[in-house]
């Protein structure tokens, strides 16, 4: 960030247009508690039916011999995948200047921090002997990739932490001293925010140091789940292609995950102001990117396969194109390619309500995609026998209700008790941005020596989304 | 150079640690295992099927807590087959019966308890005025007769008068009987030296899926296999037997008769037959003229005029040219046998057997190594044979009644009552093709009493059951032979404490007989079981052959001493013999002798009879169902080898190790050729019904490239009433499905009158 | 240094499953259920492995006697995080510590032999099957993996018991349970760094050949093809 010359918010001065920010703060709204109730009783489901799992054995799942791992891997894989909306897109688009990104970076960071929770929560639900969690520290080895998961994971939720968390210290500050509820907590949490201008200098060089560091951090985290898979020997697993595609499924379904989130708080908040349909063009066009980044992918992955036709593999192969599997498998097409390709490559289609349709599908279809690569492969062993077919059970199906409703309702929270966006980044936007913007775009352009006159307050120019095309 | 392994070592120790702090530990060793139970080991004998295997019991403080085969042992030789590994489970089965119990007579019925000495004066009684009323009013049902608690009730049953001494044999061990009975003049029971044969050729033969007789068997396999013998499979379904031969034909049901005689005839066209065997050990080859002048058709004749390979291709589905090609094969080894069916649950019919007798003979595999063995008897005769007491034969009684003539005779409307019948070692009501009928003749019988250990479907139907020790709690013994048609007795003391309030059997017929009349009593002149034994160890000492069990190598040593005239044996006395059997786990006589034809063929001239085995061929003609174009499929049943008789049911190791091809325990599973499910649109694994005529069972589909087109392949084994948590309800029984047969059918008929068409369709969901 | 090994004669293995029984009953595995069965959760060490190849009336079968190939590089031990499965450099078996196990599954997952099993529930032992525990072995719990462990508490006993006598283990004096109680002598069981060994000179037979061998895991199992066409 560059050092700022016009002056930065204080302490008590109105926040006059942008009230709306706050407004889910300080003011309540009884809509909040009905969905409040029905997270809440989501959430209910998903303990009664982790109890009942508990005190039983995990024979309450649908997983057999050889499907070993089911729904709770699967959820593991996906939930992380989600994670990587926030702090690796926010990371991006803060990287690459794209003014665009101040509306939506915190509610992107939320997603990160909130759901990496419920993906290490679903490695726990899926052991056997969760009282011997500690046991991955007391008796860890790190030979094994889930050890490597463990390490990147615990990184990835620290860092994301430390980088949702420095960003809100400015509102923090704001909503201490400008509203009266819970100011003990603001107190504490501003950390004595005082928005002078050397705080303001740390805080650009944390975020800053921060935000070079998460990036290898959140492809690490998607790559090493992969190796999960990936360092067995298991048919169309033992891939090296996994590490790549993991990351960019994930990134996939965060996007994905983002415009749902977004959309949701625009509308419940009444922020159309603030997360405006070019926020969900661009954001459309990336998830465009991403969705023939993805078939790229899964195209090669299944073309090679295919072409060399292993026998092993092509067992595998044959069960996700006509076997119990194609049903998930087509639908995960549909869902993850068809129907976003054909949403997303149309810019009449590609307002809110596009986005939103197509965002939804994809991550219904990255479910799936997570499904058709955990099950088909142990349900066909190398060796031939032992075929088993798996469908989740009730309960594992409620632990999949229970984890997103925890998850909607902390992010719910969260939004009840933080601005959602980013208040000084929007006036700091506003302040500095299109300055700053102007200048760079100088900067970019050839200096004509005679021309250095005509530059100025170019309007057109505003919001030109360098972030977005990359 | 680094392998995947150390490279792997090296980026785990490698990676910088992150975060958490996770260490890099080496993984812990068990620690060693410190307890110190006082252990020792005990004899016993397995009877959880004919074979009675040496058992070689572990015991912890005193609770049995593993078992391995006596390696003494000839039959077993320390090996143990599913059964015998798993038979601690019916030591310590939940559901066993824990004392007798008596039927309630009361509105609501079930069981009370019942004091042992109330059970046995009960059993007295009503011997004693059942046998006052008249003859043939006592009858036991039982597995064998090779054990002396069998033979001491069969005694009882004999001196009470009656004939109906009824032992639950397969249908192919009867088969057979008929057959040697008319073949040879004498009874069983019959040994293959598949050990010895260099050519295998199983006719319907499921060997591995369903003896009875498993242990020998399997080991004489095992070695005939490991010589290099070649081994063909013909039958409807491949099976275990199947997957272990060279080659697999594909034969329609019942027609494993028609094969034999189509190979038969293949030898004599092609000058294979053993023509100087043919001469010297058989009568009725070749045509002859009798002293009337009149013209009597050989088997040759009759055999090349009926059998040609285009009719029994036709007739069993077996493409010509491996009916040739085998029968060559066949010709040209040098020691070729032929297995007809043994399963115990196959619908044999004797003419089956006789084709494959005649077609052995053909081959000259009688009484020569690697062919047909005439099993040796002990020394001494067994306690119920009839002739050795006063006779109390009723004609009307079939010579070779089983269960189902049993139960005919019972409901039959103008016999004589049968009063008392007394079930030992048997499940008939389980295990018999006509169960129901079983059940129906017991409940019509006013006293019914039940030996069994554990409720079975039988013992449902008595009226008392005084539950009997199993073999591991009482000092027991079997007669029996191996592999090598050696005669063997088999001696152990009780291995560990009983877990129920049991009795030996044995002494509880004793003490019966001995409460009865003079006449009685005088056949049963011993105090209890343990001087049956004395008398019995002085029998086998005064026989003076033989040695107690010892090392394979040290019985060939008995063997060639015995065959120099030599003998020397282990001990010097009655009591020594027993001693030394008891801790050996018994006495054998390890030698067989060729050529004894007096004793192989005892009728007139000494030759087998191939003549007369024509007269079994009444069945031939019938003309196989035609099954191109139905909907119906043919019922091939065959037993399953690990729950098909007595108690094994209640044994939850050999529930889940059921039917291994289908990897389906706990149920019933039916092996279907895929493109037939595929037509009759049935998946892999889904329920299906099996329905014919008489009744419907449901079962759980196996699709398979092994099993013939029009076949439907379902095994015995499941469908029990009763036996506790781990058996009744457990699968369900093919017998459902198969009409009743009279005795005729049974008895002379070829197996293709007996084929059961059934249809069958995915379960209907209600 | 030893390496125990076995070797399965196909031709001689008559799939009888007295082995099945043998190793359930020394290694107090419980009793399975129909409703265990049916969910393919039933645990077996050893197991019958029928494979079928080919068209009806030319189809072929094999039935395999299947139980941990005690590889002599298993992908199990890589993967599991806490070392609750562990090879013994001195021995050559693969073990599993049940109060180490987390219940993750990983190893489950990564054999390519799919041999490991996973208790689901809690056991259901009837107490009366309880009195007949083998005390060498003990008894696992809801939660755990558990697989052939070439019956190691055997290996102990005889290893302790040569020692008690100051001497060197003979051959002979280690076998697991399926093994001594094969009813045809299709299992060899021995040392196969023993070059002498039948075990060691079975395995070096043209017949055998082992499961997977292309993956490099090196089992110690080895099966002698069956058949003896002409």
């Amino acid at each position: 960030m560059n050092v700022h010359e016009k002056p930065l918010p204080r302490p008590g001065d109105p926040l006059g247009e942008d009230y709306a920010l706050v407004r889910p703060v300080v003011e309540s709204n009884p809509r909040f508690w009905i969905v409040v109730g029905i997270l809440l009783s989501g959430v209910l489901l998903g303990v009664v039916a982790y109890v009942h799992q508990v005190r039983t054995g995990l024979g309450v799942t649908g997983m057999n011999r050889p499907v070993y791992w089911g729904m709770y891997i699967i959820n593991f894989v996906f939930f992380i995948g989600i994670s990587h909306a926030g702090t690796l897109i926010s990371a991006i688009l803060r990287l690459s200047q794209a003014e665009w990104r101040r509306a939506i970076t915190r509610s992107a960071e939320v997603i990160t921090v909130m759901v990496i929770v419920f993906g290490v929560a679903n490695v726990i639900f899926d052991l056997g002997r969760p009282d011997r969690l500690l046991y991955i520290v007391l008796h860890g080895r790190l030979q094994s990739p889930l050890l490597w998961d463990v390490c990147s994971i615990t990184v990835y939720l620290t860092c994301s932490s430390i980088y949702l968390y420095l960003p809100l210290i400015p509102d923090i500050a704001i909503l201490r001293d400008q509203t009266t509820k819970r100011r003990w907590l603001y107190r504490a949490l501003a950390l004595g925010w005082q928005g002078t201008k050397r705080q303001h200098k740390v805080l650009a060089k944390a975020i800053g140091i921060l935000m070079v560091l998460v990036i290898p951090v959140a492809v690490s985290v998607h790559t090493v789940v992969s190796f999960v898979f990936a360092m067995t020997v298991q048919p169309m697993w033992h891939a090296a292609i996994f590490g790549p595609y993991f990351v960019v499924g994930a990134i996939y379904s965060g996007i994905a995950a983002l415009i749902i989130a977004m959309a949701i708080i625009r509308w419940a908040y009444h922020l159309e102001n603030y997360l405006k349909q070019i926020h969900f063009d661009y954001l459309g066009k990336l998830l465009f990117v991403m969705t023939m980044l993805w078939f790229y992918f899964t195209f090669a992955e299944y073309l090679t396969t295919w072409y060399g036709a292993e026998p092993v593999h092509m067992k595998v192969w044959w069960a996700k194109f006509s076997g119990p599997y194609a049903p998930h498998f087509w639908a995960m097409v549909i869902c993850c390619f068809i129907i976003p390709f054909a949403v997303l490559s149309r810019r009449q289609t590609r307002n809110v309500a596009g986005t939103v349709f197509a965002s939804i599908f994809i991550t219904v279809g990255m479910w799936l995609e997570r499904f058709i690569i955990v099950v088909p492969t142990i349900s066909n062993p190398r060796l031939p026998f032992d075929r088993g077919v798996y469908s989740p059970s009730w309960v594992e199906w409620s632990m999949l209700v229970g984890c997103s409703c925890f998850f909607i309702l902390l992010y719910v929270l969260f939004t009840r008790f933080f601005p959602i966006v980013s208040i000084w980044e929007i006036q700091e936007g506003r302040s500095h941005g299109v300055d700053e913007l102007v200048e760079r775009v100088e900067g970019y352009l050839p200096d004509a020596p005679a021309a250095t006159e005509a530059s100025g307050t170019n309007g057109g120019l505003q919001g030109a989304p360098e972030g977005a095309a990359s | 150079m680094l392998n995947r392994r150390q490279f792997l070592l090296g980026v785990g120790g490698g990676t910088v640690l992150l975060g958490m702090g996770a260490g890099c530990s080496r993984p812990a060793k068990p620690a060693t295992f410190i307890a110190n139970p006082e252990e020792h080991w005990a004899n016993s004998i397995c009877q959880l099927c004919p074979s009675a295997c040496g058992l070689k019991v572990r015991l912890a403080n005193g609770h049995p807590v593993t078992v391995s085969g006596n390696p003494l042992h000839p039959v077993n030789r320390g090996g143990l087959c599913a059964r015998g590994a798993a038979s601690l489970q019916l030591y310590y089965d939940p559901d066993r019966l824990s004392g007798p119990i008596v039927r309630r007579q009361g509105l609501l019925g079930g069981w009370g308890p019942l004091a042992w000495s109330e059970g046995i004066s009960a059993l007295s009684e009503h011997i004693a005025k059942a046998s006052a009323r008249g003859r043939g009013r006592v009858a036991v049902i039982r597995g064998d007769n090779r054990d002396l608690t069998s033979q001491l009730l069969g005694r009882l049953v004999r001196a009470s008068g009656s004939s109906w001494v009824v032992d639950s044999k397969s249908p192919g061990e009867r088969a057979m009987e008929r057959v040697l009975e008319r073949m040879h003049g004498r009874g069983g029971p019959v040994v293959y030296d598949l050990a010895g044969t260099d050519f295998l050729l199983s006719l319907h033969s499921d060997i591995l899926d369903s003896a009875a007789q498993t242990m020998s068997l399997q080991r004489a396999f095992a070695e005939m296999r490991s010589s290099g013998a070649y081994f063909v499979h013909a039958g409807p379904r491949m099976g275990i037997t199947g997957a272990k031969a060279d080659a697999w034909l594909p034969a329609r049901p019942g027609s494993a008769g028609v094969l034999a005689l189509g190979v038969a005839h293949m030898l004599i066209k092609e000058g294979y037959e053993r023509a100087d065997f043919l001469r010297d050990h058989c009568r009725g080859f070749d045509d002859w003229t009798d002293e009337a002048g009149v013209h009597h058709e050989g088997a040759r004749s009759w055999i090349l005029r009926e059998f040609s390979p285009t009719r029994v291709a036709e007739h069993s589905g077996v493409e010509m040219d491996d009916i040739i090609r085998i029968s060559r094969q066949f010709g040209a080894s040098k020691r070729p046998l032929a297995l007809g069916p043994v399963g115990a649950a196959v619908t044999v019919a004797p003419f089956d057997m006789m084709a494959v007798h005649v077609l052995n003979a053909v081959a000259g595999g009688i009484d020569v190594p690697g062919g047909v063995l005439i099993a040796r008897g002990t020394p001494f005769a067994a306690l119920d044979e009839p002739e050795k007491m006063e006779p109390g034969v009723i004609d009307s009684v079939p010579a070779d009644a089983g269960v189902e003539e049993f139960a005919d005779w019972v409901l039959g409307s103008n016999n004589p009552p049968i009063e008392v019948c007394v079930i030992h070692d048997a499940d008939p009501v389980f295990s018999s093709e006509n169960g129901e009928r079983v059940a129906e003749a017991l409940r019509k019988i006013p006293f019914v009493l039940s030996t069994s250990a554990v409720m079975n479907d039988t013992a449902e139907n008595a009226d008392v059951v005084l539950p009997g020790s199993l073999w591991i709690e009482k000092r027991c013994d079997a007669t029996g032979m191996d592999g090598k048609a050696y005669p063997l007795v088999s001696l152990s003391v009780a291995a560990a404490r009983p877990r129920a309030d049991t009795r030996n059997i044995a002494d509880v017929t004793i003490e019966v007989a001995r409460g009865l009349v003079p006449k009685v009593k005088a056949l049963f002149p011993w105090s209890g079981y343990d001087e049956l034994i004395e008398a019995r160890a002085k029998a086998l000492y005064a026989a003076g052959v033989g040695d107690t069990f010892a090392e394979s190598h040290m019985s060939v040593w008995t063997q060639l001493l015995a065959r120099g005239g030599w003998r020397s044996p282990s001990y010097d006395s009655p009591r020594s013999l027993l001693a030394s059997m008891e801790r050996k786990g018994g006495w054998s006589d390890p030698a067989y002798y060729h050529g004894e034809w007096r004793r192989i063929a005892p009728h007139a001239g000494h030759r087998v009879d191939l003549e007369a085995g024509r007269f079994l061929a009444s069945g031939v003609s019938a003309s196989l169902p035609d099954t191109a174009g139905h909907e119906e499929l043919m019922l091939n049943v065959y037993s399953e080898i690990s729950l098909q008789t007595g108690e094994n049911g209640s044994l939850p190791y050999l529930q889940d190790s059921a039917s291994p091809l289908s990897q389906a325990g706990w149920t019933l599973s039916a092996e279907l050729n895929a493109e037939t499910a595929a037509e009759l649109g049935i998946a892999h694994g889904s329920p299906i019904e099996i329905s014919s005529a008489q009744g419907v069972i449901k079962a759980v589909a196996v699709l398979s490239a092994c099993v013939r087109p029009d076949v439907v392949a379902v095994h015995t084994g499941g469908g029990r009433s009763a036996g506790g948590r781990y058996a009744a309800g457990i699968g369900a029984n093919p017998f459902v499905l198969s009409p009743s047969f009279s005795h005729e059918v049974r008895s002379a008929a070829s197996a293709e009158e007996r084929a059961v068409m059934v249809s069958v369709q995915p379960e209907r969901r209600a | 240094m030893s390496r125990w090994g076995m070797v399965i004669d196909l031709n001689r293995c008559t799939a009888c499953q007295g082995c099945v029984s043998a190793c359930h009953e020394e290694n107090n595995v419980p009793p399975s259920t129909p409703d265990l069965s049916a969910m393919g959760r039933s645990i077996r060490w050893i197991d019958m492995m029928p494979v079928q190849e080919g068209e009806y009336p030319h189809a072929t079968m094999s039935v395999l006697p299947m139980m941990c190939q005690h590889c002599e590089h298993p992908p199990c031990i890589k993967v599991c995080p806490v070392g609750a499965t562990f090879f013994s450099e001195e021995e050559g078996i693969v073990g599993q510590i049940y109060p180490r196990c987390i219940g993750c599954r990983y190893c489950t997952t990564a054999c390519p032999y799919t041999v490991r099993q996973f208790n689901w529930f809690e056991p259901a032992v009837p107490e009366t099957y309880l009195e007949g525990t083998n005390p060498d072995v003990s008894r696992r719990y809801k939660g755990v993996v558990e697989k052939c462990t070439l019956c190691h508490h055997r290996l102990q006993k005889a290893r302790d018991q040569a020692r008690a006598e100051g001497r060197d283990l003979l051959p002979g004096e280690y076998t697991p349970a399926c093994v001594e109680v094969c009813p045809t002598d299709a299992m060899v069981f021995g040392d196969l760094e023993d070059r002498e060994s039948e075990v060691s000179k079975k395995s070096r037979s043209k017949r055998a050949y082992r499961l997977l061998e292309d993956l490099g895991t090196e089992p110690k199992v080895f099966y002698l093809r069956e058949g003896n066409r002409q």
